[in-house]
């Protein structure tokens, strides 16, 4: 059947909220169709019938092809079910309500124990909804017995009987003791029997409907594990996350993927398998009524053919490989519907997982072509970052010429080349295609006329088959009649006269030098009205990224068809000079000449001798410390610096050494592939390898090898590796490589899991939030998140109704995915190390109160003197006793004893502390000592002594000794929470600036330490933030965190992402995680929060409070089938005006006029649309 | 001659003086008799060898048309005529896409004018005077001929 297009006005009902509430014994009976009472299930018969009043009673329904429901009469495929009830003998706790009754009988009055005594008047005062649910129902008297179907009982193949769902066996179970209850009761038990008869009830009764209930007696818990009815629903193939907010969809397609430089950037190369397969309902009309005749008579097997034709009024479809294919293709009348083949042409969806962002389904015109794989254009591989490994595909065939043209014109691959992320070329040329065109647009390539001509009818293909050439004049004429490769190029952009198309670019390229044009190695471009006048085209001006692109410039100036012809020229003549010259790589390509060797053992003899004088000025104690850190962290630095310098200077002086032929040079200059690094490891030196941002760890005793001396930390002991992979790794060298390896391994695999997670919680926090017509970012209940989006209202997409949020969430999540986990960056000073990657902007979108690396940044109100810098950072840091007393010893005297204080006055001078023996006095006393002041005398300014408490329980020798061990941690100096400072310096303009750097959490009182200038404090914990400064620093603060996350990564974002981000975090005025906890305050909705995480919790809460959904947002509006609220189901038809039918033009020129109004976006949805869609249109508006 | 745009005699003064970057290509910097203009230019080397101290005629113009008539724009693979080409060795065919001036107002004998034109890719840069860079325009079409001169 062709699915209908979907209508608001045709629907008889709609769904305006769902209710959520606790049904009572009364209504559970009401819905029920009988009684169970019958333990067993089936009667001892051969045909296995059920027990009548069991739980698989027929009158619930039918879960058998043979038998039908006893109910209604329906068969399996019809019934819908019937539910049934157990009366349950004793009342038992709901479990998913059992912390609601103990809140409730904590909070009523004793005497009036029973929840059905609670007055009408006093439900609200719990908090429930009072028409929704009562207290007294939160105790279960009666339980429903669901319907068969969805508890189907498969007959075993294997063993005799059948197997039973756990929701019936558990029923039965409670139908038993039920049983026994009644009997026990009946013949007058032991009260002790029938209560502990009871407990089992209730433990049964709970593990019904959560069988992970926690609390179980060891005794009492179930041998295996069950399915409860929480456990049907939670989880990710749960209820919701698996069938209610993701389905399995008809019409569609998967297999393996490869290249093909041959189709247009728009197309997919669809098997013909496929395509007999997947089918279009297209409704005859005069037009196509032709076309469809012969696609009847061609039938299913041929590939433009059809499957079934459904005629006007009939319910029932002809198959159409039997039966007479002439007669029906003649019967053929206007209105019947023929399911064809997917053609030429058709829009269809194409998509890879991970999708991570809308760019991963794309709409493509089909191209069925022979063979069994989807194929497209290389150029098209970044947006789903898909390779021809093995990678495979899906395909979705939309089903109705709306979906269609939504489909063509929103998510069509022509419609995405650029990323929403920050406006950059996605789509553009890659790999093979950037060398190609790098090559033959080097200044020493020149063609003979056949050659020039055989290259510019490369062109001829697909729907420019026909197309005119106008070879330009050629660029040398005498002696030899030569062209140039940058004029054949050229053709490309413009390949005839008749072409309008006229390009202007004048950009650097990656090798730039200098003089502009006139740069020696021939790297600015300057494209002139389509002519490639200078320059070598580098990955810059072709591939993805960047702005100073020659197809960023087609598609801006000259749009999608400019650009994305262009592309397709330049895949088919790259690819097609690349076959002619030739372009491989081999070991010769990767021989290192003996000059490059003398080179390198000189570069690796004096880093190794340095590296050696490092490590004895160390073990000498000569090493001058930088700034925060240890000897031994300083050796390391050194010596990691001096080793990335051998392998930077050895790549260097490879490059130098290169041919200019040798193929990974050209595919690194042209930056197709490959860096410079990988050519100096595969021919110079591999260099250190790094683990966690170290050199290998010691792994052994004191080494990281047994292959090396105790305590060794020459450069080869701690993996470094001098030999290139050409030369080959010696065994040690080998497994510090598998090391640097197996980290890069697990990182990726950790990173997946984790950015997957990240991805999730940022979607389905931001997915409701949508641009309205006053310009505004509202969430689905109409709050205003922002009042103009991104501060300036500049949609990244110019239309109306553009889901920001979702498009916020991917931007930010989708780069997660390509950035290394664990990266540590220096903020400034070597020493502080600040967190980055995902685990950062985790702690950012968490909001979480303590993270791991907080640095306040602090500016100082004279910064440019260090001295003053020197007094802030003592005041702000922690400085204890013993770090400025010269010795504290105890003294005994004759009739007295004490301990003796000398403070170590030079040093509290040098450090610039501005403390002296009366402030340490008041210091010891507020401390947590316990210390009198009468204890305390200050005998001189650099003398303190302390008399031990007077304590009959302990001896005067204990109290000393404690008192000595404990006085030298006694804070004397410094900011609570701070756990050091580090003075900052920086030049700017020639001037030496100070600043600090607090780690620590306290930025209340660094700001209000002296010295500070507080207006200009700064600290990267969002919450800290917020407590001291307010909600709107808070913001600023996330903005800013996740730009410096993502810049330190190489990845520009466009602002107004994070913007929306900290804007939806920060709108009910504290800071919200995105998280499950953040989530329940942002969004009121129950099922958006039970498809998120705890699904079961948020049912139950929905229940006793009475909740009512709505059902505005986005999950909600899938869960219930209906279109969501944003993009183009945003807006409805106000009033519908009674057209007349006859006067089609002035129908749809007036309901345009009506869709203009309320949709500036709506009317290009119609520029695509043929007659076809003329009709849809008619209807519409009638 | 009708269509010529500029003549002169040019000595060789250095050839790619950053190194050779590229097979086939080398950078000429040239150095006029009479005019002493500045010349820059790419030459196809394999075809058309030029060492250091040649010294050699060099022809822009607009057309290869003896008489002067203006270039067709349509370019015809093959052609018998008689063409200004004829007595030349090297020609190229290229577009004049910038012109540029060092204004110095103080000294307007000093003022260097710079017509950079692009033969497919094979740069010249031509220096000089203002006044014999005379009838140079942006994105007009022109010739180049070279011929090397006996001592």
């Amino acid at each position: 059947m062709v699915k209908e297009l979907y209508r608001e006005t045709a629907v008889a009902r709609k769904i305006s909220h769902v209710s959520f509430g606790l049904d009572g014994p009364h209504a559970m009976q009401q819905q029920a169709h009988l009684h169970v009472v019958a333990k067993n299930l089936y009667v001892q018969d051969s045909k296995r019938t059920p027990v009548q009043y069991g739980v698989l009673d027929r009158r619930m329904g039918t879960n058998q092809k043979d038998a039908e429901c006893a109910s209604c009469g329906k068969g399996m495929n019809d019934c819908i079910g019937h539910y049934g009830y157990i009366d349950l003998q004793l009342p038992v706790f709901h479990i998913g309500y059992f912390r609601s009754v103990i809140n409730i009988l904590q909070t009523i009055c004793k005497v009036l124990r029973l929840l059905e005594s609670i007055p009408g008047e006093d439900i609200p005062l719990l908090l429930m909804n009072q028409d929704l649910s009562k207290p007294s129902d939160l105790i279960l008297q009666r339980i429903p017995v669901p319907p068969i179907c969805i508890r189907p009982s498969v007959i075993s193949e294997l063993k005799s009987g059948t197997n039973e769902d756990d929701l019936t066996m558990k029923l039965s179970e409670i139908v038993f003791i039920n049983d026994v209850i009644m009997k026990h009761k009946l013949s007058g038990a032991k009260a002790q029997m029938i209560a502990e008869d009871w407990e089992y009830l209730q433990l049964h009764c709970a593990l019904y409907i959560n069988s992970e209930t926690s609390g179980i007696p060891i005794n009492m818990q179930p041998k295996k594990a069950t399915r409860g009815l929480v456990q049907r629903l939670k989880g990710k193939q749960g209820r919701f996350r698996g069938n209610l907010s993701g389905k399995r969809v008809d019409f569609s397609g998967r297999t393996v993927i490869s290249p093909d430089p041959n189709l247009r950037i728009e197309e997919v190369g669809v098997p013909v398998h496929v395509a007999k397969i997947l089918t279009f309902p297209e409704r005859v009309h005069p037009a196509n009524k032709e076309m469809l005749r012969q696609l009847v008579c061609n039938g299913p097997d041929t590939h433009p053919g059809a499957n079934f034709v459904q005629q006007q009024g009939q319910s029932y479809k002809k198959f159409l490989r039997y039966g007479n294919r002439m007669k029906i293709a003649q019967e053929l009348k206007e209105g019947d519907i023929v399911e064809r083949h997917l053609q030429d042409g058709d829009v269809v969806l194409f998509n890879r997982q991970p999708s991570l962002h809308k760019l991963s389904i794309m709409s493509h015109r089909v191209k069925v072509l022979e063979h069994r794989t989807f194929r497209f254009n290389e150029c098209v591989c970044t947006p789903y970052n898909a390779d021809f490994d093995g990678d495979e595909m899906n395909l979705h065939l939309p089903q109705t010429e709306e979906a269609k043209a939504e489909a063509l014109v929103l998510m069509g691959n022509k419609s995405n080349l650029v990323t929403p992320r920050n406006g950059e070329l996605l789509i553009a040329a890659t790999q093979d295609f950037i060398t190609g065109a790098y090559l033959l647009t080097k200044k020493n390539v020149f063609f003979r006329h056949d050659e020039a001509c055989q290259l510019a009818s490369t062109l001829l293909a697909s729907t420019d088959i026909s197309m005119r050439i106008d070879l330009p004049p050629p660029a040398i004429m005498k002696p030899v009649r030569l062209w140039t490769g940058k004029q054949i190029f050229s053709l490309i952009l413009k390949p005839n006269k008749k072409c309008k198309v006229l390009a202007n670019l004048r950009t650097k390229g990656r090798a730039y030098t200098s003089g502009e044009e006139m740069c020696s190695s021939d790297s600015f471009v300057n494209i002139r009205n389509s002519q490639l006048l200078a320059g070598v085209m580098d990955k810059s001006t072709l591939g993805s990224g960047g702005k100073a692109n020659i197809f960023y410039v087609l598609l801006r100036d000259w749009g999608e068809d400019a650009a994305t012809t262009a592309m397709w020229r330049l895949s088919r003549m790259a690819s097609a000079y690349m076959m002619n010259r030739g372009f491989s790589i081999g070991i010769g390509d990767v021989t290192p000449s003996h000059g490059l060797l003398r080179l390198k053992r000189e570069l690796l003899d004096a880093g190794y001798k340095k590296c050696d004088e490092f490590i004895k000025s160390q073990e000498a104690g000569r090493l001058q410390c930088q700034p925060g850190c240890t000897d031994e962290e300083t050796l390391e630095a050194v010596i990691l610096k001096e080793l990335s310098v051998i392998r930077d200077r050895a790549g260097k002086a490879c490059l130098q050494e290169l041919d200019p032929s040798n193929s990974p040079l050209i595919m690194a200059l042209s930056g197709s592939k490959g860096s410079f690094i990988n050519i100096s490891q595969m021919i110079a030196c591999v260099g250190q390898q790094a683990i966690s941002g170290h050199r290998v760890p010691n792994g052994f005793e004191d080494r990281a090898l047994p292959h090396f001396e105790r305590h060794s930390k020459t450069p080869a002991a701690k993996g470094f590796v001098e030999n290139s992979f050409y030369s080959g790794l010696t065994p040690t060298e080998f497994f510090f490589h598998t090391m640097g390896g197996r980290e890069g391994l697990v990182d990726t695999a950790v990173k997946t899991a984790e950015t997957g997670y990240m991805q999730r919680r940022l979607v389905k926090s931001l997915e409701d939030l949508c641009l309205h017509y006053d310009m505004t970012v509202r969430n689905a209940n109409g709050d205003i998140v922002q009042f103009l989006f991104g501060g300036d209202g500049l949609d990244p997409t110019y239309m109306e109704g553009t889901a920001v949020g979702a498009l916020a969430a991917q931007s930010i999540g989708e780069p997660g995915t390509q950035m290394t986990l664990k990266t540590f960056h220096f903020a400034g000073v070597a020493s502080m190390n600040i967190t980055q990657g995902v685990p950062r902007i985790k702690e950012i979108i968490n909001a979480s109160k303590n993270i791991s690396t907080p640095i306040i940044t602090a500016h100082l109100e004279n910064d440019t003197d260090p001295e003053f810098a020197r007094q802030v950072k003592g005041r702000i840091e922690k400085t204890t006793l013993g770090e400025v007393s010269e010795f504290i010893e105890e003294v005994y005297v004759p009739y007295d004893c004490f301990l003796l204080i000398k403070l170590d006055i030079e040093r509290i001078r040098l450090l610039k502390l501005e403390v002296d023996a009366e402030s340490i006095k008041f210091s010891i006393c507020t401390s947590k000592l316990k210390i009198k002041p009468t204890q305390v005398i200050v005998q001189s300014p650099s003398v303190v002594t302390i008399r031990p408490p007077s304590n009959s329980k302990e001896s005067i020798d204990f109290a000393m000794r404690s008192l000595k061990e404990a006085l030298p941690s006694v804070v004397i100096m410094g900011v609570p929470n701070v756990n050091r400072a580090v003075i900052h310096e920086e030049i700017d303009k020639g001037v030496k600036k100070y600043k600090l750097l607090v780690e620590g959490d306290n930025l209340r009182d660094v700001i209000a330490t002296r010295g500070v200038k507080g207006t200009k404090c700064s600290s990267n914990n969002t919450y800290q933030v917020f407590a001291t400064l307010g909600i709107e620093a808070a913001r600023a603060t996330i903005m800013s965190e996740i730009k410096l996350v993502m810049e330190n990564h190489g990845m520009s974002i466009d602002h107004r992402h994070p913007m929306l981000v900290a804007d939806l975090m920060t709108s009910r005025g504290e800071v919200l995680g995105i998280t499950r906890h953040g989530l329940a305050k942002m969004k009121e909705s129950v099922l958006n929060l039970a498809s998120f995480e705890k699904t079961a919790d948020h049912l139950f809460d929905a229940a006793y409070y009475g909740q009512t959904d709505a059902i505005t947002g986005v999950s909600e509006s899938i869960i219930m089938g209906i279109p969501m609220t944003v993009g183009t189901g945003l807006f409805k038809l106000v009033h519908k005006y009674p057209f007349r039918r006859r006067n089609a033009l002035i129908t749809l020129s007036t309901s345009l006029y009506f869709c203009v109004l309320l949709s500036p976006f709506f009317c290009t949805l119609f520029q695509p649309l043929s007659n076809l869609f003329f009709d849809w249109h008619a209807e519409f508006s009638m | 001659m009708a269509g010529v745009l500029f003549e002169d005699i040019f000595n060789v003064k250095d050839i790619d003086p950053q190194g050779k970057a590229f097979d086939r290509v080398s950078r000429l910097f040239c150095e006029s008799e009479s005019f002493k203009m500045d010349l820059i230019l790419d030459v196809n080397t394999w075809l058309y060898p030029m060492d250091l101290g040649d010294k050699f005629r060099l022809v822009l113009t607009t057309t290869l048309y003896e008489n002067g008539y203006p270039d067709n724009p349509e370019w015809m693979p093959v052609e018998n005529e008689p063409t200004r080409a004829d007595s030349f060795e090297y020609v190229m065919y290229g577009k004049l896409y910038r012109i540029e001036g060092e204004d110095n107002s103080k000294e307007p004998s000093k003022t260097k004018l710079s017509a950079y034109v692009s033969f497919g890719g094979l740069l010249m840069r031509l220096q000089g005077d203002p006044n014999n860079l005379h009838g140079f325009e942006v994105d007009q079409t022109l010739y180049l001929l070279m011929k090397k001169l006996a001592f």
